[in-house]
């Protein structure tokens, strides 16, 4: 408070009296009574003309300015809040709150500090006689009133049951502004006010709790939704991750095997309807459909939202697609390990992984033999370079924290050769598909995805390989023992810690972490505190409970990632208490594929956005990979269909379906006042982040509609809140 | 920190002759100065990028096809039992400057006629390279070699960069058009065009890529003339227009502002059904061919667009043949060569033959060896295909390989060839052409003063 004081003293009057003129000021008011109540509300005005904020705790004095009593450009900017109007009803320690005006700055400000305070009023009396006797005007700062009491924060936080008011300055216009919203803060500070603080704390639920309750669900569910953030408020976050943690999971339907072509009464015929129940039999067996519903539909409406995440953020990791592994009983079974393992050890995970035959066949690990010098053929490399570069080390030496090492010339260190290469691609040979129905190969099989690979030891290379770090595994060692040994080196090496928990970070908190964020996670991951390497759960929690995941207000312009496509449609739909079976997303005008994720068909291994790709700012924010000018208008489109569009009925083809809808009902009900409409859409979709800038031209847009049109205005307001890039960034 | 509002929208639907990021460096400042004193060009040219993701396995796209080449390069391959191609097979090419003979792939049926108008050539074992290269360098740690040979991502970043000896942000398509954006004059319109989403190649310091749809509208739907719609719609373009602390936020702005700053000029031209080349892709309705149906279209409308300048991205994926090569060779060859096929008569009837080069990339070469289960490697130097009315077709250029498994250009015993030519120098021939100045061309090209020369001479 001190240093805003200060900075009174030495301004210039000149500037102010020639505002006087256009303005009639508040301050010839006299200050009303108020009404006896507990608690009242600080009302706050804006003059669009001076650029000026101005709160006043009485009903009265605030009728009296709509009506024009301080001039025709005062408006009220809807950013109230609640203050105890007497020391009565204030708690013990209170402090009140005096008011003072000055003519010359033509402007008000508030202290609670008893010093300040005193300072001024005494400052008032010394002036006041100096400016009689030297025959002028006194225009310094004159006492009003005690206006409200408050706290002060004790060791920078208010205690339970009261919220933070939060204080920015402009210099240019000698304005305070007061406001407890977190995105106010933030807005006046992006105009240059600068921002000095919670100073004062006032009655309430502290706005930046329900924000950090409505920003864990960004980064841990499908879609925050109001019932989740109260059970949030209600048990705590730590409770809350612990809970999540502990959730039952959900699954994919295990399909039996298939022919790996298709029967001829099983086949696409575009003559057909898709209501051919030859056309549902292949939709059902031939393509992904049925896996990319049970997907959605867990991600809709399950309760191990946490897991499913994580499982999805593990998919794009270690991808396979089906651009080639197109078998629904294939892929369900591969998406099911990463909900398996999401809370297990990442070695599970990754020899789960190795094993599979989905994963098998996309990295071509599954048939690959032992080199065949006769007749030129070398063990596959694929799977041997992939599990390097994607599942585990990654291309360079990397630190701790995630950033990459330089040699003595300010080169990079690459983590592996292609000798390496060569190596482990020996150790993954011998491996095939178990026969149909189960049991031990005794030669290479076709495709099988119903079970684990198994090996036939004779096609595995038996010499010995030097892996890394100096590893050389011992010649004639069986293919159960190389593999073991191959996934432990590259599960112990320096580098997985950091690669896999940056990645895990990027994609649920943030595109471009600061290094100590994932040197954090990375400790965690190589010890959670019990000696165990490689612990999810612990590596998860981590992530989550991180002070770089929570808190207040996160000002870095790095914080956030765009959401995927997938987050974006299923986030809406949770969001606004859609209820939907999923195909509209996948098979709808508007589905996930218009905007560049078609789900499980990654284009290549290396997912559909690289974790490196860098904006223009040169910041990392890897989903920015697949946003285009024409993935933006199909952002805007998807809304467009789903919000601004009537519900979508049920496709004939889907048994059990409900097509897609939204009960608009509970938005009807808040249309009649824009800015509580839009206020509560911000809090859910943008964890109440939408700059009051942007709220306000959102509230112009809902208000040309006639009110009462309140569906219209309902959808109005979701459609602009949710292609709000504030909204689309999850930060 | 604070931001000022008046900072933001330097980008906003700029193209190479715009304005400078924070990111500009003092060399792009001087540049833009001397963009003001600059007459824009009289002609129009485009440079077309098609580029084939995965690492095409050109070992089968281009084969020696006399008989001690053919045996090297069959005996390589496993035989026709393994991943070699039938000599009876191949589609017979006589390249003027080659004494042997060679063949096409059988799938590139459809573009022999262009070969034989000598408006096709092909660029031989060209690759990354940071400086000249030879075998017994490629084991002397002394000598620059690139980043993580043999990985897709860093060798699709490379080819798309010409930068193999650090990261890149820039490509070399983006970069070309930061410094020729000057030929289009005050046009304020996106230079870079993809029809394939984003890529590297596309990115330069200031311009940001204009990436289009293959098929359908290009703009948002669902507005009307009524007051409520009108105020839905500048509501979302003025939410676009804000400004934010935050970066990912402002990258988000930026993005849809462009398409909406695009958008009235191009959604008419890409969904227009009155077009004469439509026709002409009646046998490429494919991914890859929709694509260049769609900068056809552009290039049709090039006028009414007002460029004089433009480089376009395609591209075309399935490329990493690890297995099953030649069934996904039959495939994807002849959907490329029916695309470029098209594209190219497209250009004649249009009567900008020689105005428009087309050119494939892709990630790198592979094993000449087969590996397990009938396919290929990453490997490194590749051949690359170039068309158009420019090109001095009908020819190889470049050295083609020595295919000995283990000789004297293979740096493994599995034919991993060392490039011979530099991306660095492929892409300046195409720039040079394009227009760019001889004293922009590093700042395109930072490392193509290490090569001996920077045209190679298959332009005209």
């Amino acid at each position: 408070m001190k240093l805003s004081a200060n900075r009174f003293y030495h301004l210039s009057f000149r500037l102010e009296l020639t505002l006087l003129g256009i303005c009639a000021a508040i301050s010839l008011m006299a200050l009303p009574p108020t009404a006896n109540a507990a608690v009242v509300d600080s009302i706050e005005f804006y003059n669009t003309k001076l650029n000026h904020y101005f709160r006043t705790e009485s009903a009265s004095e605030a009728d009296g300015i709509d009506k024009g009593s301080a001039g025709p450009d005062w408006f009220r900017t809807g950013q109230n809040y609640k203050v105890w109007r007497t020391a009565a009803d204030a708690p013990a320690g209170a402090y009140p709150v005096c008011r003072f005006y000055s003519y010359g700055y033509n402007t008000h400000f508030f202290t609670a500090s008893p010093g300040e305070c005193k300072l001024l009023k005494d400052n008032e009396v010394r002036d006041r006689a100096a400016a009689i006797a030297a025959g002028q005007t006194y225009s310094g700062w004159q006492f009003e009133a005690i206006v409200s009491y408050a706290l002060f924060p004790v060791a920078g936080k208010c205690a339970a049951g009261t919220q933070p008011v939060y204080r920015n300055y402009a210099g240019f216009t000698i304005n305070h502004r007061f406001s407890t919203a977190l995105p106010v803060y933030q807005d006046m500070n992006d105009q240059t006010w600068i921002p000095e603080g919670a100073n004062l704390c006032v009655p309430g639920a502290s706005s930046a709790e329900t924000s950090d309750a409505y920003r864990l669900l960004q980064q841990a569910t499908f879609g925050a939704t109001e019932a989740q953030a109260n059970r949030i408020q209600s048990i705590g976050i730590t409770a809350w991750v612990d809970e999540q943690l502990a959730m039952p999971k959900s699954s994919y339907p295990q399909l039996p095997y298939v022919t790996y072509i298709s029967p001829t009464n099983c086949t696409n015929d575009n003559t057909k309807p898709a209501t051919d129940p030859q056309n549902i039999c292949y939709r059902d067996n031939y393509t992904l459909f049925p896996i990319q519903m049970a997907f959605l539909q867990n991600a809709l409406g399950g309760d191990d939202q946490l897991r499913q995440r994580v499982a999805f953020a593990l998919a794009q990791i270690l991808v396979t697609s089906g651009v080639e592994i197109y078998h629904p009983y294939g892929m369900g079974r591969y998406q099911q390990i990463m909900l398996d393992n999401a809370f297990g050890n990442y070695k599970d995970l990754l020899a789960a992984v190795t094993l599979s035959p989905a994963m098998g066949r996309y990295l071509d690990m599954a048939n690959s033999k032992k080199p065949d010098i006769a007749r030129g053929i070398s063990a596959n490399e694929n799977y041997g370079r992939e599990i390097m570069q994607l599942f585990s080390i990654g291309l360079y030496e990397l630190n701790l924290d995630g950033t990459i090492k330089r040699d003595a010339n300010g080169g990079l260190v690459p983590s592996y050769s292609q000798t390496t290469v060569e190596n482990f691609a020996r150790i993954f040979t011998g491996w095939t598909y178990q026969p149909v129905g189960g049991g031990v190969p005794t030669t290479t099989n076709g495709v099988n995805y119903e079970f684990p690979m198994a090996v036939v030891a004779a096609n595995h290379d038996t010499g010995n390989k030097t892996l890394l770090n100096g590893v050389v595994t011992t010649a004639g060692q069986t293919p159960d023992k190389d593999l073991s040994d191959a996934l432990n080196n590259l599960f112990t090496h320096a580098n997985t810690a950091p690669f896999i928990s940056k990645q895990l970070i990027q994609k649920l908190v943030s595109g471009d972490p600061a290094p100590a964020y994932v040197a954090r996670i990375a400790a965690v991951f190589n010890d959670n505190g019990q000696g165990v390497r490689g612990d999810l759960k612990a590596v998860v929690r981590a992530i989550l409970l991180d002070s770089e995941a929570r808190g207040e207000i996160k000002t870095a312009a790095t914080y956030g990632r765009l959401k995927d496509p997938v987050l974006l449609a299923t986030s809406t739909l949770r969001g606004l208490g859609a209820t939907s079976d999923g195909y509209a997303l996948l098979r709808g005008g508007s589905n996930l594929s218009g905007l560049g994720l078609n789900l499980f068909n990654s284009p290549t291994v290396f997912n559909y956005y690289s974790p490196d790709y860098q904006i223009s700012s040169g910041k990392v924010g890897p989903e920015f990979g697949i946003l285009t000018s024409t993935t933006s208008f199909a952002r805007a489109n998807f809304f467009n269909t789903y919000i601004m569009g009537n519900a979508i009925a049920p496709d004939a083809t889907v048994q059990g379906g409900v097509g897609t809808s939204i009960n608009w009902a509970p938005w009807q009900a808040l249309a009649t006042t824009p800015a509580a409409l839009v206020d509560k859409l911000s809090v859910i979709f943008a964890h109440g982040a939408l700059s009051a800038t942007a709220q306000k031209k959102i509230v112009d847009a809902v208000n040309t509609v006639v009110a009462t049109d309140t569906l219209t205005r309902a959808k109005t307001a979701a459609y602009l809140v949710l292609s709000a890039s504030q909204s689309q960034v999850e930060h | 920190m604070a931001h000022i509002i008046t900072r933001r929208r330097l980008l906003q639907g700029i193209s190479g002759a715009g304005a400078l990021t924070t990111a500009g460096t003092l060399e792009f400042m001087g540049l833009s100065n001397a963009l003001a004193q600059t007459a824009p060009a009289s002609d129009y040219k485009a440079l077309v990028c098609v580029f084939l993701f995965g690492g095409n396995d050109a070992n089968n796209l281009i084969v020696p096809n006399d008989v001690a080449g053919y045996n090297l390069y069959s005996t390589a391959r496993g035989g026709t039992t393994g991943v070699a191609l039938p000599q009876s097979e191949l589609i017979t090419i006589n390249p003027k400057s080659q004494s042997t003979t060679f063949g096409f792939h059988p799938q590139m049926v459809s573009l022999k006629p262009v070969w034989d108008a000598g408006k096709l050539a092909v660029m031989c074992n060209v690759g990354t390279l940071v400086e000249p290269l030879s075998k017994s360098d490629y084991s002397n740690i002394q000598k620059a070699k690139p980043q993580q040979l043999f990985s897709h991502a860093d060798q699709q970043n490379q080819w798309q960069a010409a930068i193999s000896n650090d990261f890149s942000r820039t490509g070399w398509g983006g970069r070309l058009a930061d410094v020729t954006g000057n030929q289009n004059g005050t046009k304020n319109f996106p230079m870079v065009t993809s029809v394939a989403g984003s890529a590297l190649f596309t990115a330069g310091v200031t311009p940001r890529v204009l990436a289009i749809p293959s098929t359908g509208s290009f703009g948002l739907s669902g507005f009307n003339t009524t007051a409520p719609s009108l105020a839905r719609l500048n509501a979302l373009k003025a939410l676009s227009n804000l400004d934010s602390a935050n970066d990912f936020i402002r990258e988000a702005d930026d993005v849809i502002a462009q398409g909406l700053g695009a958008s009235d000029t191009l959604n008419p031209i890409i969904t227009s059904a009155n077009t004469t080349i439509t026709p002409l892709f009646v046998n490429a309705k494919t991914g890859i061919g929709n694509q260049l149906q769609q900068v056809a279209k552009l290039i049709e409308a090039r006028n009414t667009i007002g460029l004089k300048r433009q480089v376009f991205f395609v591209s075309i994926g399935g490329f990493d043949t690890h297995t099953n090569e030649i069934a996904t060779h039959n495939n994807l060859y002849n959907q490329v060569a029916q695309a470029m096929k098209a594209f190219y008569d497209a250009t004649v009837q249009m009567g900008v033959a020689n105005q428009v080069t087309t050119f494939t990339m892709t990630d790198f070469g592979r094993t000449l060896k087969q590996a397990s289960g009938g396919g290929s490697d990453h490997g490194w130097g590749n051949h690359q295909l170039m068309m158009g009315g420019a090109v001095k077709g009908g020819d190889f250029y470049g050295k083609f390989p020595n295919q000995t498994l283990g000789g004297p250009d293979d740096v493994s015993t599995n034919g991993r060839f060392i490039p011979t030519t530099s991306v660095d120098q492929y892409g300046a021939t195409l720039a040079k052409w394009f227009g760019v100045a001889q004293s922009d061309l590093a700042t395109v090209f930072p490392n193509i003063g290490r090569f001996s020369t920077s045209d190679l001479g298959f332009l005209a």
